[in-house]
C-alpha cells in the first residue's frame, strides 16, 4: 500500500490511489486511507474533480450495448472516389466575406450578418477544375509549408494564414518577404489572450521532422500581447528550406530557449 | 514520502499529458487545411479519426450498413464543400462534424425507401438520445486509441469488476505498477476525449 505523506503536504505526483478510488478498485482499507490523506490534500481533491467524469462515461459503454464497428473493406476508397468527383471548394467565408457550400449545412452555422451567395449545384468549366486543383495549397498535416508559397516575385515570398491550434478564437496573418539581411516576416494577430503570468508568446520556424520529443526549429522572436491586434516585424536568417513551417507557442519566459509550451497558431498557405 | 511507481517504460506511449499525441494535427489545423483546399491529406486524416464514429451512428440510427456507408461518404462530401464555414467560436470540429452526420442520418431515416416498418422504431431518434449515442461513440474511440496496457487496466476495472490487487495477479506486474498505470491510463483517457470534445 502507498506509504501517505502528512496531511497538508503538497506533492508534485497525484496520490498513486486517486485512479483506484475513482474506478473503485481499492481494497477498504486503502480507499479508507486514501479518503484520510484526501481530506486534507488539495491538489489530490483537484485531480479527483478533473477525472471524476470518466467513470460514469465507462460505465455507459457496458450499459449501452454494441458500440464499436469494423469501417467496411474500401469504404474510405470509395469515400474519396466520391470526393474526386465533386467540385472544388469555394472560396471560404473568411476570404471573401461570403459563405459558400450547401445551404443545408449553412443552416448549421448561421451568420445571418453576412450575406451569402447560393452556390450549390454551380459547376466550373473542365478547365478551370483542373488549373484549381493544382493551384491548391499543398499542406502536409495542417501545417503550412512555406517553400510551396514562393513566386517569382520577391517580395512578399509568402503569405500565411494563421489559424488557431487549440480551436480557439485565435487568427492571424504574416507575411515573408526577403531583403539583404536575410528574411523579414510581419505578423499581425487577433484573438491572443495576454500570456500568462511569466510567460511569452514566441514565433517559430519549424522544420519538417520536428516533434516535441527531438525539437528542430529556430526561434524567430518572442513578443507580448497587450491590446486585441498585435503587430510584430521580425528578421531571421533561417533558411526556408531548412525550416518551412510557421507556428506560434506559448513559453516560459525563464531564459531557456528551447520549445517547451504548447501550440497557439499554426500557418496554412493561402490558396492562390 | 509517496510511493510514486514510474510506468513500466515498455508499455508507457510517448505521450505528453498536456498537449496530447506529440507531433499530432489538432482537429481544428486540419479542418483550416481542408478550407484552404486540400483534400488530400488533411481530409485522409478526418476520415481516419471521425469515419469510425460516423459509421457507427450510422449503423446505430439507421440499422443498415448500407446506409450507415451512405451517411459517411456524403459526411465527407459534405465537410469538403463546407469546411470553409467552421467557425471557432461556434463549437468544436467535432461538433461541426457530427452536426452535418446527424442532419444526413436523420435525411436518410426520413427516406421512405430506406425504411422497413418496424413498428419498435417508427419514431426519429431524439437529439438528446443522438448525442449520447454520439458520446458513446466518442469514448469507444478515445478507448481504443489508448495502448492495450492501458486500455486493459481501464476494462479490467470497470468491465470486469476486479481490484487493483486482482488486476496485478492476473497481469503478473507490481500493484505499484497497476496503480501507476491505471492513473496514466485515466489522465490519457481524459485528453483523448477532450480531443473529441467529450466532457461526461
Amino acid at each position: 500500500m502507498a506509504e501517505l505523506p502528512p496531511r497538508r503536504e503538497a506533492h508534485r505526483e497525484p496520490h498513486p490511489d486517486v485512479a483506484g478510488y475513482l474506478l473503485g478498485t481499492l481494497q477498504d482499507d486503502e480507499a479508507r486511507a486514501f479518503l484520510d490523506h484526501l481530506d486534507g490534500c488539495e491538489a489530490c481533491q483537484r485531480e479527483l474533480d478533473e477525472l471524476a467524469d470518466l467513470p460514469q462515461l465507462l460505465t455507459d459503454l457496458l450499459t449501452d450495448g454494441p458500440n464499436t464497428w469494423s469501417l467496411p473493406a474500401g469504404l474510405e476508397e470509395r469515400t474519396f472516389d466520391a470526393l474526386a468527383a465533386v467540385a472544388p471548394r469555394e472560396p471560404t467565408r473568411s476570404e471573401t466575406g461570403h459563405a459558400s457550400g450547401p445551404s443545408n449545412i449553412t443552416a448549421i452555422t448561421p451568420a445571418p450578418e453576412r450575406p451569402r451567395e447560393r452556390t450549390r449545384g454551380r459547376r466550373r468549366p473542365a478547365g478551370l477544375l483542373i488549373a484549381a486543383a493544382a493551384a491548391a495549397a499543398v499542406v502536409i498535416a495542417g501545417v503550412a509549408t512555406l517553400s510551396v508559397l514562393r513566386t517569382s516575385n520577391p517580395a512578399p515570398l509568402a503569405s500565411i494564414r494563421l489559424v488557431s491550434a487549440d480551436g480557439g478564437p485565435a487568427e492571424g496573418n504574416a507575411t515573408v518577404r526577403t531583403t539583404d539581411a536575410g528574411l523579414t516576416i510581419d505578423m499581425t494577430a487577433t484573438g491572443l489572450a495576454p500570456a500568462p503570468a511569466g510567460k511569452i508568446y514566441t514565433c517559430w520556424l519549424v522544420a519538417d521532422d520536428d516533434t516535441l520529443a527531438h525539437p528542430d526549429r529556430v526561434s524567430v522572436g518572442s513578443f507580448v500581447v497587450r491590446g486585441p491586434t498585435v503587430h510584430v516585424h521580425w528578421t531571421t536568417a533561417a533558411d526556408l528550406d531548412r525550416f518551412p513551417h510557421l507556428g506560434v507557442t506559448v513559453e516560459p519566459d525563464n531564459g531557456n530557449p528551447s520549445h517547451q509550451g504548447p501550440k497557439i497558431l499554426n500557418g496554412v498557405p493561402r490558396p492562390r | 514520502m509517496l510511493d510514486v511507481v514510474t510506468e513500466d517504460p515498455a508499455t508507457d506511449d510517448p505521450v505528453d499529458l498536456v498537449h496530447g499525441v506529440a507531433g499530432s494535427t489538432s482537429d481544428a489545423e486540419l479542418l483550416a487545411a481542408v478550407a484552404a483546399g486540400d483534400r488530400d491529406v488533411p481530409l485522409r486524416e478526418l476520415y481516419q479519426r471521425y469515419a469510425g464514429r460516423v459509421y457507427g451512428l450510422g449503423v446505430q440510427l439507421l440499422s443498415d450498413r448500407g446506409l450507415a456507408e451512405e451517411l459517411v461518404q456524403e459526411t465527407f462530401v459534405r465537410l469538403w464543400r463546407s469546411a470553409g464555414l467552421y467557425e471557432a467560436s461556434r463549437g468544436s470540429p467535432a461538433t461541426f462534424i457530427f452536426t452535418i452526420a446527424r442532419r444526413l442520418a436523420i435525411d436518410l431515416w426520413r427516406r421512405p425507401s430506406s425504411r422497413t416498418p418496424d413498428p419498435d422504431q417508427q419514431a426519429l431518434p431524439t437529439d438528446d438520445q443522438i448525442d449520447r449515442l454520439v458520446t458513446r461513440l466518442g469514448v469507444r474511440d478515445a478507448l481504443d486509441s489508448l495502448s492495450s496496457a492501458h486500455r486493459q487496466v481501464l476494462e479490467l476495472s470497470y468491465r470486469d469488476q476486479l481490484k487493483q490487487t486482482e488486476i496485478a495477479e492476473r497481469l503478473g506486474i507490481p500493484l505499484g505498477t497497476v496503480k501507476t498505470r491505471s492513473h496514466h491510463a485515466l489522465r490519457l483517457l481524459k485528453s483523448e476525449l477532450q480531443r473529441r470534445d467529450i466532457h461526461g
